[in-house]
């Protein structure tokens, strides 16, 4: 068996679309955590969005009301995750559990009140994926690169943006004078609690747009569960980056490539069992941790410690 | 202070929440069903309540789908007092469910699948007036436990025989979701239907490694297709729906598990094979109301009881002839002139 036939182009453009609502869900929780908010709860955003993303498409039978809907839900969803660990001071390690258990009941609640317990569920129109003109056409990089759907694209955007903003601008100071020694910025007249509100709504978005590209990209319904652990593989990713956005996007493609990869192998018929092969994402995200702790870690020093004056 | 009360108050939000998504799990019943426990707790279906524990949930148009219609369709046969399910049982607290449910004065409780078995044994000995029944299982020495032993292997065989016919590259693909003794058995009589119709056909065999994760089922499938599958069997329980429309959308041919996943792939679902466990279940119920719920009970899971049904044959995807083909072997199968090598569990 000619092993390096495994890493063809699909190969790459799986790694590449599986690994989008991971780097989402990840940048948005890079921000929140520079700004020294610790949301284990990104799996229930993403439920939550996904979720939404099929209720608004179900309900104006267009997938941008879905994208518009889950926005505002991640908006919400923000500010009630802000009201109780900012304001409140209320533990953000729990607060966020509480957030994926009390969202993994109430999506598939919802769900089957809505469309009722139903053997396949109710498809709804989707984002189709869009081939960029020329660019598409490149031989092996135009397949691989540039025939995703519009929130992969948005995802990839999305590590740039956060990058511009938290090292080349003000704000991006100011955020991360926040998760440092927020006191100290307090003092520069920064407005420690209005920011952190910010970062928990930015961070919140990404995790429910990460849904809507389950739900309404990648699928065209809403399965009970359908986020499977994404939450966590993206909260993993953050500390496997170093709290930087570039890092979360090599942790997400990490995982993105794990997955292309072992999923291949289990068709290459390799003698290793399945469930091995199966958790070889996790395998490779644990060796890189391993091999990231060497160096001094950026872990933002005031993380989930509340703010009081 | 205020922010204490406040933080009370939000705690006893989620709180509420969590109990709605109990309700919604239908695992949580307001009160004890009535008619409940005790010695003259058998005979007379109308006392009688029931619960199931499902390892995937009661939308997988697979496996734990079948299981929950199975014991709503015997409520309603047998006028039980209560029927209830828990979804997506792990294994951490499959006792402590079991528990709750017989401590709660449940008549009849069901363990959907083999990997409830010990579970159950550990449990049953607590609540010697309790019956339970596990599906997949062969069980000896216990009064109160029966096994439901389910042939997978028959529904896999027909499937993998009817691909073999269809597959124009030899390359026939089965994606199932994880791998536990229902799956491995699915999968073995998938590979000897396969052997059985075209011995020069490949099986691939991949699992999703997941029950619900459709988006990773449908790359899964595009994997296969990508490297040369033409056709798949799905077995995938609630993540099985990626592969559907994986197969729906690059035009690949696919053997469903339901008539209804059939209707989401009009074009490329040449059959389905289903579980219908109805008539397991009605057997365990009807045994306990009738007072025959012992350790000599036998119910069988097969093609000949009626736990597989085979439909939905489509005419543009499949010949009269590999119709015809395909439907004997379902007879054969019934009537036990084909009997399958039995995969043993470890």
């Amino acid at each position: 068996m000619d092993f390096l036939a495994i890493f063809n182009q699909d190969f790459f453009y799986t790694a590449i679309r599986m690994a989008a609502p991971i780097i989402l869900a990840a940048v948005g929780e890079v921000m929140l955590e520079r700004a020294g908010i610790f949301n284990l709860g990104i799996e229930g955003g993403i439920l939550f969005g996904a979720f939404l993303g099929v209720l608004g498409s179900y309900l104006f039978q267009t997938p941008w009301m879905g994208l518009v809907l889950a926005i505002l839900g991640g908006v919400v969803l923000g500010f009630v995750f802000g009201w109780a660990t900012i304001s409140l001071g209320a533990n953000q390690a729990v607060t966020g559990t509480g957030i994926n258990i009390l969202f993994l009941g109430l999506t598939s609640l919802l769900a089957r009140m809505i469309w009722g317990v139903r053997d396949v569920p109710l498809t709804v129109p989707a984002f189709q994926d869009i081939s960029i003109p020329l660019l598409s056409d490149i031989p092996v990089l135009g397949p691989v690169f540039f025939r995703h759907s519009l929130l992969v694209y948005v995802s990839y955007l999305m590590v740039l943006v956060a990058s511009f903003v938290l090292y080349k601008t003000t704000w991006g100071l100011k955020i991360r004078a926040i998760g440092e020694y927020p006191k100290a910025a307090d003092t520069m007249g920064i407005h420690v609690i209005a920011w952190k509100y910010g970062m928990s709504v930015f961070g919140n978005v990404c995790a429910c747009v990460s849904g809507v590209i389950l739900s309404i990209c990648f699928m065209n319904c809403f399965v009970d569960n359908i986020s499977a652990g994404r939450g966590y593989m993206a909260v993993a990713c953050v500390i496997l980056g170093q709290w930087s956005p570039v890092g979360a996007l090599l942790g997400g493609l990490i995982f993105g490539a794990g997955n292309a990869l072992q999923m291949r192998l289990q068709i290459y018929n390799v003698p290793i069992p399945t469930s091995i092969l199966l958790v070889i994402p996790m395998v490779l995200a644990l060796v890189m941790v391993l091999l990231v702790r060497g160096k001094a870690s950026a872990r933002p020093a005031a993380l989930s410690k509340p703010y009081e004056k | 202070m205020k922010k204490r009360i406040a933080a009370l108050t939000l705690a006893a939000a989620m709180t509420l929440g969590l109990t709605a998504c109990g309700g919604g799990g239908g695992s949580q019943p307001s009160s004890a069903p009535s008619g409940a426990g005790g010695s003259d707790g058998q005979g007379g279906g109308d006392g009688v309540s029931a619960a199931i524990l499902l390892p995937g949930t009661i939308n997988d148009a697979g496996w734990s789908a079948a299981g929950y219609n199975g014991l709503m369709q015997a409520k309603d046969e047998y006028g039980l007092a209560a029927a209830d399910y828990s979804e997506s049982v792990p294994l951490a607290e499959q006792e402590s469910t079991i528990r709750d449910y017989a401590s709660r004065g449940y008549n009849l409780i069901i363990g959907h699948g083999n990997d409830f078995l010990d579970a159950i044994k550990s449990v049953s000995a607590e609540f010697p007036d309790t019956a339970f029944a596990v599906t997949n299982s062969v069980v000896e020495g216990y009064d109160n436990v029966v096994g439901i032993d389910v042939k997978n292997e028959e529904q896999g065989y027909v499937a993998g025989y009817a691909l073999g016919l269809l597959t124009q590259s030899n390359k026939v693909g089965f994606v199932g979701s994880t791998e536990g003794l229902a799956q491995k058995r699915v999968e073995n009589g998938f590979v000897q239907g396969l052997a059985a119709s075209n011995p020069s056909a490949q099986p691939v065999i991949t699992y999703v490694g997941s029950m619900d994760d459709s988006a990773k089922a449908k790359e899964q499938a595009n994997a296969l297709f990508d490297e040369g599958v033409d056709c798949i069997f799905q077995y995938a329980q609630g993540a099985g729906i990626g592969v559907v429309q994986a197969a729906e959308e690059s035009g690949k041919t696919i053997v469903v598990t339901s008539p209804s996943q059939q209707e989401m792939a009009p074009n490329t679902a040449a059959m389905y094979v289903q579980t219908d466990t109805k008539q397991q279940i009605v057997s365990a119920v009807k045994a306990y109301t009738e007072g025959n719920f012992n350790s000599s009970l036998k119910i069988e899971g097969t093609f000949a009881s009626g736990l597989f049904k085979v439909g939905g044959y489509s005419d543009s995807l499949m010949s009269a002839d590999v119709q015809s083909q395909v439907q004997k072997v379902v007879d054969d199968l019934t009537s036990g002139a084909i009997q399958l090598e039995v995969t043993a569990a470890s």
